[in-house]
């Protein structure tokens, strides 16, 4: 555990050590308010929920998010060489793993709260916004989480496959948005089934949950996703050791 | 301390290591010579529990690195090639999370993280951002790392790379002051610092150890060939004869610069003509200008033996020491026989020549 800390801790304050976290959460901050604000300009008197916009508005500038913060975890500790002085003291493959994960999944939540939060906001300064749907917006809240599970553990594994920060966000920002687009993508050939493609697809989930419903299979889906890459990652990383 | 046995790491196809093995007892300094690729670094990195080998057998303390690497990684201190630091990180922050990952915490590590700034001399420099350092001081930073957690055993991958030489110096006294209290494997280029440094010397090359000696006795089981250098001026034949009759020289070439003879003699091991060369001068009362030997050093030694693929042969060290050891022996025990042979004809002649001479000085009484 005290392992663990060490390496949550350092992966965490790195992070506001550069000025990387703090230019990435104020532009994911500002561009996702432009484009709830954008979209509620454009949908003003028409007859759509207000948790919705905001959700579309936030959850389309999070595979970028995500890209950011995930390239360089494990991509910038093996072209500095850093990562053979990790692995070289006591400390297990998992223990790392798990470290690094965690400190880029709160680092996510934390820029995620003051865009979803704008809702709030904008509901304070508009009198014609006479009350919020909690339940969506809590809905959306642990649909952001779960996807931010999910997506997080993907861009690690990206991350831990190179050791350039350019290839690792391109490859992380396209597996990423392959759940985003799926349905749209492969939705249309017959290679799978519908019923397959609509449950993976983040579009139809997205759906669900700003409606306040929250299924237990989604839940399963995204965390046994999340937990596969991060099973995948320490497997890649141990594999040194038996290659 | 160490020991490894018949290690072997492929990569591919490509054969890094082949069947390598050493011994490093408690305590020791020992160097790791070798030309580029020539395995040091991927051995550093096995026994440092970073790579896994393709075959073969390495104990760190007694324990196996394959099967117990947690109780070797806690046993050993390693300084990986141009020490990865975080740039971003200040030097004690660098010391606590390394200490945190080493499983140390609270007063103990706030006791060890001051003992090592203070051997590493880092104690202006604890607050400073480690990218701001200069390459000496991260060095020193790398190394304080090392020793935070009291490990058994030191493995330094090319420590001096890429400092000045004021920088060389300050890390060469700490490493030599390390070595007091650690086990030291160290590998380097740097051949005057293995001399300096090192107890005992392993030359690697294509993957094998194909010399492993101390420094000292590695150039002298290369000496047998010392050469001593004069240049003398007089009649060139009569310089040749007089020379080629001192004692201990073995051969000579001479080549003629203006009115002065420069001759190159290769003499027996251990030998030292130069005072005979210089009483044969002076006796005849030619004129001398140079009278050098040319002692050869770890540099020729690493020439020698990386240059002419001692490794390639395919010979493995200790049989290459022993065969040398068996040839040196064998030409000592010739010359001690011949030497022992010259002096019974000698003495032979002597008698025979006394013998003449009585028989003739009779022959004179008689008539």
């Amino acid at each position: 555990m005290l392992k663990f800390l060490a390496i949550f801790k350092r992966e965490f304050s790195s992070m506001f050590l550069s000025p990387v976290a703090y230019v990435t959460a104020v532009v994911f901050v500002a561009a996702s308010a432009w484009t709830f604000i954008q979209a509620v300009q454009v949908n003003s008197g028409e007859n759509e929920s207000l948790v919705m916009i905001m959700m579309i508005s936030v959850m389309i500038w999070v595979p970028i998010l995500v890209t950011v913060v995930c390239m360089r975890l494990f991509a910038e500790e093996k072209r500095s060489g850093t990562l053979e002085t990790l692995m070289t003291v006591a400390v297990s493959e998992r223990c790392v793993v798990l470290g690094k994960y965690f400190s880029a999944l709160l680092f996510v939540w934390l820029v995620l709260v003051p865009a979803v939060a704008v809702i709030y906001w904008l509901a304070y300064i508009s009198p014609g916004i006479e009350s919020v749907d909690h339940y969506g917006v809590a809905g959306g809240a642990v649909m952001f989480a779960l996807v931010t599970i999910c997506c997080v553990a993907i861009g690690l594994l990206v991350s831990l496959l190179t050791r350039n920060q350019i290839v690792a966000a391109i490859c992380c920002f396209a597996a990423i948005c392959t759940p985003f687009f799926l349905k749209s993508l492969v939705g249309t050939l017959p290679v799978f089934g519908d019923r397959v493609v609509e449950y993976i697809s983040l579009e139809t989930q997205l759906l669900g949950f700003s409606a306040g419903s929250l299924s237990l299979q989604v839940v399963v889906l995204y965390l046994s996703v999340a937990v596969l890459m991060l099973f995948t990652a320490v497997r890649i990383l141990e594999s040194r050791r038996w290659l | 301390m160490i020991e490894v046995k018949n290690l072997t790491k492929r990569f591919g196809k490509v054969t890094a290591i082949k069947d390598l093995s050493f011994q490093i007892k408690k305590g020791e300094i020992v160097g790791l010579l070798g030309p580029n690729g020539a395995g040091k670094t991927t051995t550093l990195r096995i026994l440092a529990c970073y790579l896994a080998a393709s075959g073969g057998e390495v104990l760190v303390g007694g324990e196996d690195i394959f099967r117990d690497s947690f109780a070797v990684r806690q046993k050993i201190g390693y300084l990986p090639e141009n020490v990865p630091l975080y740039p971003d990180m200040r030097v004690v922050e660098y010391l606590r999370f390394r200490g945190g990952l080493k499983g140390m915490r609270g007063s103990h590590l706030r006791r060890r993280i001051r003992a090592v700034l203070e051997q590493c001399n880092l104690l202006e420099k604890e607050r400073s951002i480690i990218g701001h350092l200069s390459k000496g001081f991260r060095q020193r930073v790398g190394l304080a790392d090392c020793l935070l957690h009291e490990p058994e055993c030191l493995i330094l991958d090319e420590p001096t790379i890429g400092l000045d030489p004021n920088q060389i110096r300050h890390i060469r006294e700490l490493i030599r002051l390390l070595s007091e209290e650690y086990t030291v494997l160290i590998s380097t280029h740097i051949l005057s610092e293995v001399e300096m440094l090192c107890e005992r010397v392993l030359i690697m090359d294509g993957g094998r150890i194909v010399a492993s000696d101390s420094p000292e006795a590695l150039v002298g089981l290369m000496k047998g060939n010392e050469r001593v250098v004069a240049e003398i001026c007089g009649p060139r034949d009569d310089i040749i004869n007089a020379i080629e009759s001192v004692d201990g020289i073995e051969s000579l070439v001479c080549e003629a610069i203006g009115d002065w003879n420069r001759l190159e003699c290769q003499c027996v091991k251990g030998s030292d003509a130069r005072t005979d060369i210089f009483e044969v001068v002076s006796k005849r009362s030619w004129k001398l200008r140079e009278l050098s030997v040319e002692r050869q050093n770890l540099e020729d030694v690493f020439v020698e033996i990386t240059e002419h693929g001692a490794g390639r042969r395919g010979e493995n060290a200790e049989n290459q020491k022993t065969e040398k050891l068996k040839a040196e022996s064998q030409k000592s025990e010739k010359l001690k026989t011949e030497k022992l042979k010259a002096e019974k004809l000698k003495t032979k002649n002597a008698k025979v020549l006394k013998a003449e001479g009585l028989g003739s000085n009779g022959e004179g009484e008689d008539a």
